[in-house]
């Protein structure tokens, strides 16, 4: 931990999750919830929420970084995963952390399994100054309709409520092309070279973390 | 430094330092170490996890060496030990050959270890093959080969290694090490739980077991070190079968 990071546990109603936050140098007024995929602990693959939550620490956000139910230090359990049931208690105990220390908003970068739980929060969240979707998921394999018009319907509300929207995909993610089909243009996709998903390169973190930084910037929060 | 101290609500006296492994590893292993900890401390025993500096939630980026993380062990072991506990470690994978070091300079009551790595230098020959089967599996296969790769590290370059950085230094800290020379300056009972993937090395562990008194259990786990598998648990049977015996080992 650095001096400037608290560890804690949130109240997410059936379980406890666990949080790293980073508190900013000099605060901004703005928040960023950073939600992992899923079975992967808050550190995130490659480090990389580690270092994004200092980088965005040090630029004057709060930050905090978050284990899912059932992952990392959280207590709780997790059976299959569905993409129709994210884990948005989890995300909104962080948001709701975070509400009286942020009154500019907050945005929500959420990986795979994690972009489908910040889809999930709008709405109980109102309107988030913004959301980062790295490689989210469509749909878990070719016969899960569920999946796909839960992603469609969460997106048109999302889109619906004026929430800026950015995602980020490898050019070989399997997800890439029915994504691109199913927003039609409506949200930027930003595409790497190769595959990003599971984050397996150095290159491919850092390329992850530039798209997130640039996303932040045009959300209004520099 | 991040420790977790998972807490006994009856205090049978004992506690067990657990040591991770790194990189993907780290990951993969995480919550097997959370919850071992936790049946650790719902059979009385305090068990206290770190992320080495320089790893996971840790301050500092990359400047980790063998010693660096059995003097982290030593210290978390240390804080405990003022309270007058009788101390265990246990370690994963290469983290295994950490708490068998620290098992030995700290006099501990007892060591165990999850599939520990026998040889360093296997396991980082591991590490890289776990980056370009990444690659085979992603079509992402770039022209590098293992013989490149530890060439560019010899020559003072850090390679990548599936996003984490492995440094010349943290690649010499490790040269030589072997399981075998560290049980020789350990004198606790020492138990390995392999997980029944690799013929190869159940036989290096056999061989341990006859030269060292090493205790050799199987406890079959879908644990994939470097194909990380989004949210498969780890067996209770794992972690009930390593939290028992260290809970006779420490218990008073």
């Amino acid at each position: 931990m650095t001096a400037r990071e608290l560890p804690m546990f949130l109240d997410a109603g059936t379980h406890q999750t666990f949080a790293v936050v980073t508190e900013p140098e000099s605060p901004a007024g703005t928040g960023v919830v950073l939600l992992a995929g899923a079975g992967i602990a808050a550190v995130g693959n490659a480090r990389l929420w580690v270092g994004l939550s200092r980088e965005l620490g040090a630029r004057g956000h709060w930050v905090v970084r978050l284990d899912h139910r059932g992952a990392g230090e959280s207590t709780g359990e997790v059976g299959d995963l569905d993409l129709t049931e994210p884990f948005t208690a989890d995300a909104l105990a962080a948001a709701g952390w975070l509400a009286g220390r942020t009154p500019d908003g907050i945005a929500l970068v959420g990986e795979c399994f994690g972009a489908r739980t910040a889809l999930d929060c709008v709405g109980a969240l109102g309107r988030p100054r913004g959301m980062v979707l790295l490689f989210p998921p469509v749909a878990m394999g070719a016969r899960d309709e569920a999946g796909r018009r839960d992603l469609r319907d969460k997106l048109d509300r999302a889109i619906s409520a004026g929430v800026p929207l950015a995602a980020v995909y490898g050019a070989d993610d399997v997800d890439r092309p029915e994504f691109e089909e199913l927003v039609k243009g409506r949200v930027p996709v930003a595409v790497e070279p190769g595959k990003l998903h599971g984050i397996a390169s150095i290159e491919a973190r850092d390329g992850v973390r530039r798209h997130i930084m640039s996303a932040l910037h045009r959300f209004g929060l520099g | 430094m991040f420790v977790s101290v998972a807490v006994p609500e009856e205090d049978n006296g004992g506690a067990v330092i657990v040591c991770p492994s790194l990189m993907t590893d780290a990951l993969a292993g995480y919550r097997a170490e959370v919850l071992l900890a936790r049946s650790l401390a719902a059979k009385g025993h305090a068990a206290i996890r770190m992320h080495y500096r320089g790893t996971g939630h840790s301050d500092g980026d990359g400047a980790v060496t063998f010693d660096s993380m059995v003097d982290d062990a030593i210290r978390a072991a240390d804080e405990v030990a003022r309270h007058g506990r009788p101390v265990a470690f246990v370690g994963s994978r290469l983290g295994a050959l950490v708490a068998a070091a620290a098992a030995g300079r700290r006099g501990a009551r007892a060591l165990a270890m999850w599939e520990p790595a026998t040889e360093a230098e296997l396991y980082f020959r591991e590490s890289v093959r776990g980056r370009l089967m990444r690659e085979t599996v992603q079509r992402n296969r770039t022209k590098v080969t293992a013989r490149g790769l530890f060439a560019e590290l010899a020559g003072g370059a850090t390679i990548d290694v599936l996003g984490y950085p492995l440094t010349p230094q943290l690649y010499e800290s490790f040269a030589g090490r072997t399981l075998a020379a560290l049980l020789d300056a350990t004198r606790c009972p020492a138990l390995a739980v392999h997980f029944g993937r690799s013929q190869a090395h159940q036989e290096a562990l056999a061989n341990l077991a006859a030269s060292h008194g090493l205790e050799v259990d199987a406890v079959p786990a879908a644990i994939d070190w470097w194909l990380l598998d989004n949210g498969r648990l780890p067996p209770e049977a794992l972690i009930e079968h390593t939290s028992g015996w260290l809970a006779e080992q420490v218990g008073r």
